[in-house]
């Protein structure tokens, strides 16, 4: 990128003068017409090195795409705080005298959100259960952005799910507590299903409902039996291994637990009629590197026929959970898969296929899967209609995201556009990451689809500090 | 010649090497990029900064190095990029090809990858195999079972390429070969839950059942996970011994094990240094056992107050709080201790219930109350069964079982785990006579209905 010096000494070489004419001094002024030229040389290439090492390192791209904002719909995010409480007795058993309780910090561990009207007062509540802290925690919108919390239980296990169920029937809600032992991979015989009975007046008194199962992920109540109660589906966990069980209601005499099938990692057991006899039946997500959807048939009696709707021989997909919702409204149950759980890597990175496969209820038990969203390190989905223009629409949480791009949404919905095409992805948020647990519900009472998710964090890798669990009102403008 | 000649020669001498050392200064070598750091540990953060100043940009094997320790710390991008440099300046040896296949199927780029891992294949070298498990693994994310099934044949005897093998049978109609393939690995790892659970689906879809249940209850009584890491995982694993703070636990199990307990508390302190800014609760309770070990149980009550405060009340955390109050010579607060313990279930050191009970034993003992003592000797040997049954040792879990319910006869789970060790080892009528105990205590026992209804049936 020199050119001048050269074609200068070009130009001087058919320049000879008349004067001087010696064949040396005329060599000499060659010489020097190089000289000067490669001295240019030098001093461009130096500079040109210079730019190169003031260029610098260059930064890394990432090569996910980022979709935009929806003009449809505008969200206000609160963020709620789990209260940390430690009873004074046990504070007692870890403080010598002399010293002092540490302020530390709990880890973000929301392993479950939901939108409920917990208190029946005809305004949605949100309970939460926290990992961490071993609590159930039910938060109360009261106004602008104030929320109060109040301790349902704690020293609870590891909650992963709370249900909540009038399962005494005496009209108030109780709290069925699904206890994983360990947040963490276990396989060992930890879990536990606590039912909270509603005393009145915030007190609960606590029924182990089933222990000395592997860890337990949820509870979903039916009457499975036709006997007019309230039975549990129970999905066991575990890590390498893990079962469904269901609990016949034997009113007072207690729960008797029937096992329904034996698989790893089963993380929901949504229950619905899902073939329209007219009775319930059980579907569960098998994840663990199986990757299957099983739905088990009820013959009414609470015998059940285990039918393998969806499988993928893709065992990296990172199954994350399965809700049962009807997606097309046409009448039936379809399920919302989540894909994107990729934490084994330690290092988890968006992979291709995360996102949310809808498996669409066909009739006569045949089901059709497509992906339907994407969303890179998705744990949860959910359905509703957020833009408010009839249809139903899809949101998606992801745990893993790329996180070193503040610009990745943790928080994603795919509008339907009336025909069950999913085609455009709006982000909603950015932060709080790592997100695991997603509801909707009207939880302002506007009319409109408002939205909870909540974090889990795993100390594998620093990701930016947010709160625990987000609430993300719909139509606000912040005030 | 002129003297201003000779000068001018000489100039253009200099000018011309100077040109060429500039040359080779600028190109072909490139900058680091900039890697998020931010994303990591302290104590990483100083070994990848140190790494990085190491770094000889003219030098293949440098980038690959520094790519491979990005690699193993989710730095992808940066991997990539690194990689990329090094292809830039020659040609990569089969390790080279393996780690920048393994990089961009992490990234998601699996048709990419395939090209290097096929690479690897091509130099018939001692990581083909290695390559071959990766193309099967790979081809099974992109849900082509076939390329899957060829891959995972040509990848010899390595089980995490085996398993892959038989689940992909069981699922293609195959399960009488995928049992056979089971049955080689379980000849090999006797105890693997992964290979009985696989052999009870084979066995299920072959219509087995006796088959399928006998391979589930074996399921049942066994731990041993036979490594599902593929090796360029099992190579992260290795990294992550040497770098930040896993490099300060790792020397501390070492110095521990030469029972250099002093050297291996600080060590695990380092450890939680260079782990800041995040917080792993095992290491604290680490270093708590450790401070135990050396007699400072203050400070062990220390870190165990900081885990609990985290990561919440857990069984083992409850075990070692009371021996730090027994080793500081509060034994009232340690017996609460231990009794707060025993209402959790213990998940990663397995026999911290039975030896809070082993303690709450004593502690009843020495307070003279033998009503309780006998309560907690039931529970003692409980747990002591229970130990013994997740390791297939029936023969101890049947002592241990029948110790139990001698001591505690209303303890309906012990009843139960006597009723099906009673069964494993072909007792039935003892078996039935414990499961009809147990349900006498707990009629909604269900395990213990269907497992009594079995043994009428067989």
């Amino acid at each position: 990128m020199v050119p001048a010096p050269v074609s200068s000494t070009a130009m001087n070489v058919n320049h000879q003068s008349p004067v001087a004419g010696s064949e040396e001094a005329v060599s000499s002024f060659r010489l020097l017409d190089l000289s000067l030229g490669l001295l240019a040389i030098v001093l461009a290439v130096m500079l040109a090195s210079t730019l190169v090492r003031d260029q610098s390192r260059p930064a890394m791209t990432s090569p996910i795409e980022v979709p935009a904002k929806s003009p449809a719909v505008s969200w206000t995010r609160h963020d709620l705080s789990l209260p940390l409480e430690i009873d004074d007795q046990l504070v007692e058993l870890l403080v010598p005298a002399g010293e002092k309780l540490e302020d530390q910090r709990q880890e973000h561990r929301v392993t479950h959100v939901q939108v409920v009207d917990f208190d029946k007062d005809g305004t949605n509540d949100i309970i939460a259960c926290d990992g961490a802290g071993n609590q159930v925690v039910l938060f109360q919108h009261e106004s602008g952005k104030t929320w109060s919390s109040t301790i349902l239980a704690n020293r609870l296990q590891v909650p992963a799910h709370a249900t909540i169920v009038d399962i005494d029937q005496d009209d108030d809600n109780d709290v069925i507590v699904s206890l994983l032992g360990n947040i963490l991979p276990s396989d060992e015989v930890i879990g536990s299903v606590v039912l909270l009975e509603n005393l009145g007046d915030g007190q609960f008194q606590r029924h182990v409902l089933l222990d000395n199962v592997r860890r337990v992920a949820d509870v979903q109540p039916g009457d499975l039996d036709g006997d007019g109660d309230l039975d549990l589906a129970v999905a066991v966990f575990g890590y390498g291994r893990g079962e469904i069980l269901w609990l016949e209601n034997r009113n007072q005499q207690g729960f008797r637990d029937h096992q329904v099938i034996s698989r790893p990692g089963v993380i929901h057991v949504p229950v619905a009629d899902y073939d329209g006899d007219g009775d319930l039946d059980l579907a569960t997500v098998v994840s663990q590197d199986e990757e299957e959807v099983w739905v088990f048939e009820n013959d009414g009696k609470g015998n059940f026929t285990a039918r393998m709707i969806y499988f993928t021989h893709n065992y990296d997909v990172g199954g994350g959970g399965l809700v049962a919702s009807d997606l097309d409204q046409d009448g039936d149950m379809d399920f919302l898969l989540s894909q994107g759980d990729n934490l084994e890597f330690g290092h988890g990175w968006p992979q291709p296929y995360h996102g949310c496969i809808w498996i669409r209820n066909d009739g006569d038990w045949n089901f059709s899967a497509r992906q339907i969203g994407a969303l890179g390190g998705t744990y949860a989905t959910n359905a509703g209609d957020l833009d408010q223009d009839g249809d139903v629409d899809l949101v998606m949480v992801s745990m893993s995201n790329d996180w070193t791009d503040s610009s990745h949404p943790s928080i994603a919905w795919v509008e339907n556009d009336g025909k069950n095409n999913f085609t455009t992805t709006w982000v909603i948020d950015t932060a709080p990451v790592e997100l695991i647990t997603l509801d909707v519900g009207d939880i302002d009472g506007d009319g409109r689809a408002d939205l909870v998710a909540g974090r889990l964090r795993v100390p594998t890798t620093v990701a930016p500090e947010s709160t625990g669990i987000a609430v993300w009102l719909s139509g606000k403008e912040t005030p | 010649m002129s003297g201003l000649r000779r000068a001018l020669i000489v100039l253009v001498v200099v000018e011309l090497a100077s040109l060429i050392g500039l040359m080779l200064l600028v190109s072909p070598a490139a900058p680091l990029p900039v890697s998020q750091l931010g994303t990591q540990e302290s104590g990483l953060i100083e070994d990848m900064q140190a790494a990085e100043a190491k770094h000889d940009p003219q030098q293949m094997q440098s980038w690959v190095t520094i790519g491979d320790f990005y690699c193993a710390f989710g730095l992808l991008p940066e991997a990539e990029y690194c990689l990329q440099e090094a292809e830039r300046l020659g040609r990569l040896d089969e390790n080279g090809f393996l780690l920048r296949g393994n990089i961009l199927s992490r990234l998601g780029r699996m048709k990419e990858a395939e090209k290097y891992f096929r690479q690897v294949i091509d130099f018939q070298g001692e990581r083909a195999s290695d390559a071959w498990i990766q193309l099967g693994l790979d081809a099974l994310r992109r849900n082509d079972p076939q390329q899957a099934e060829k891959a995972l044949r040509q990848s010899g005897d390595q089980p995490v390429a085996m398993l892959a093998l038989a689940r992909l049978l069981i699922r293609t109609d195959r399960a009488a070969e995928a049992g056979a393939l089971l049955d080689r690995i379980l000849e090999q790892y006797p105890g693997s839950m992964r290979a009985l659970q696989l052999k009870t689906w084979a066995c299920e879809a072959l219509g087995d059942d006796r088959g399928a249940r006998e391979n589930y209850e074996l399921s049942l009584r066994h731990v041993q996970i036979i490594s599902m890491l593929t090796p360029v995982r099992q190579h992260d694993e290795e990294m992550h011994q040497q770098h930040g703070p896993g490099r300060f636990l790792f020397e501390s199990g070492k110095m521990e094990q030469r029972g250099d307990l002093a050297a291996a508390v600080d060590l695990t302190e380092q450890a939680i240094e260079a782990m800041k800014p995040l917080k792993r609760p095992y290491y604290s309770m680490r270093a708590a056992e450790l401070y135990l070990d050396i007699n400072l149980p203050k400070r062990a009550l220390k870190h165990l107050r900081l885990a609990l405060i985290i990561d919440g009340e857990t069984a083992e955390n409850w075990e070692l709080v009371g021996n730090a109050w027994f080793a500081l010579g509060d034994k009232e607060k340690a017996r609460r201790a231990w009794l707060e313990g025993s209402r959790f279930r213990a998940s990663k050191f397995m026999p911290a219930n039975q030896y809070m009970q082993r303690n709450l034993v004593e502690s009843a003992t020495e307070s003279g109350d033998n009503e309780l003592a006998r309560h907690h000797t039931g529970l003692m040997h409980y747990e002591t069964g229970l130990l013994a049954w997740r390791e297939n040792d029936l023969r101890s879990a049947l002592v241990a079982f029948t110790a139990a319910v001698e001591n505690l006869p209303e303890h309906a789970a012990s009843w139960y785990y006597l009723a099906e060790t009673r069964r494993a080892e072909s007792d039935r009528e003892g078996a039935r006579v414990a499961y009809q105990r147990c349900l006498e205590l707990n009629a909604n026992h269900g395990r213990a209905i269907d497992a009594l209804a079995l043994l009428e049936t067989e």
